[in-house]
């Protein structure tokens, strides 16, 4: 699977590059948070102060940019994507700071907290409801680290997105 | 009534060291060990690279997102 280590391969030398650290969100942090899936979504957490100097760079990687906010950006190089999600709030610049590093086969990568991960799919959830993957990871990782979750941190971001009776289940 | 029922059974065939092993059309395909490994200590990310290595001999070229990142709901 040598495109797909690559790619990340060679964000994570963009990142160094550029001065950031990126934490990784979306699928891949699923995955690396034990529920291993199927999942090409290369999402990272980025400082919001990062952003115009990654854009740069990426274009220069030959990315297209398809979307940028002052919330997120969307870039694609033929088939390859990558997503970007700015911290520019206090929670996500927190757990952001807070991500832990992890050894893996493409290099260091830094991954949100399950709890932050979590609280991300159920904001992705919040504004695209077809995004049902967002839904079965959560009930996933929250199944899997049901023993272990820090659950007044879980709390504070179902209660953000008015989603508490869906914890309550999802935990009951 | 069962002709079969009278005819004499096949005898399984002898292996023969000359020739070549018989591959059974079960059995065939490129070969590949998948990583099994479980508990604490497993490796989710090589779990993945190997999982996706399987999903692409699938499935060679997956859609790009074309959906952009949307909403208006960003409170985190």
């Amino acid at each position: 699977m040598p495109s797909l280590a690559e790619q990340i391969r060679e964000a994570l030398a963009l990142f160094a590059n550029s001065n950031t650290q990126p934490a990784l969100i979306g699928g891949l942090a699923v995955v690396a948070h034990q529920v291993v899936r199927a999942t090409q979504d290369v999402d990272f957490l980025l400082a919001a102060e990062a952003a115009d100097t990654v854009h740069q760079a990426l274009l220069n990687l030959g990315y297209q940019c398809v979307h940028r906010s002052a919330e997120a950006a969307n870039y694609v190089r033929g088939t390859e994507g990558l997503d970007l999600l700015y911290a520019h709030r206090p929670l996500a610049r927190r757990l952001l700071a807070q991500a832990t590093p992890l050894e893996t086969p493409m290099g260091l990568l830094r991954v949100v907290s399950v709890e932050g991960l979590i609280g991300f799919k159920l904001q992705g959830f919040a504004n695209d409801p077809t995004r049902t993957r967002d839904l079965d990871d959560i009930r996933a990782l929250v199944h899997k680290h049901r023993h272990t979750l820090n659950r007044a941190e879980l709390r504070e971001y179902f209660a953000l997105f008015n989603q508490q009776v869906l914890l309550d289940e999802l935990l009951g | 009534m069962n002709c079969l029922a009278d005819a004499p059974a096949p005898k399984p065939a002898e292996p023969t060291g000359a020739s070549p092993p018989v591959v059974l059309a079960a059995d065939a395909g490129v070969p590949f060990e998948p990583q099994v490994a479980s508990g604490a200590d497993a490796d989710p990310i090589a779990q993945w690279l190997g999982l996706m290595e399987v999903v692409q001999m699938l499935c060679p070229v997956w859609p790009v997102r074309t959906q952009p990142t949307r909403g208006n709901c960003w409170r985190l």
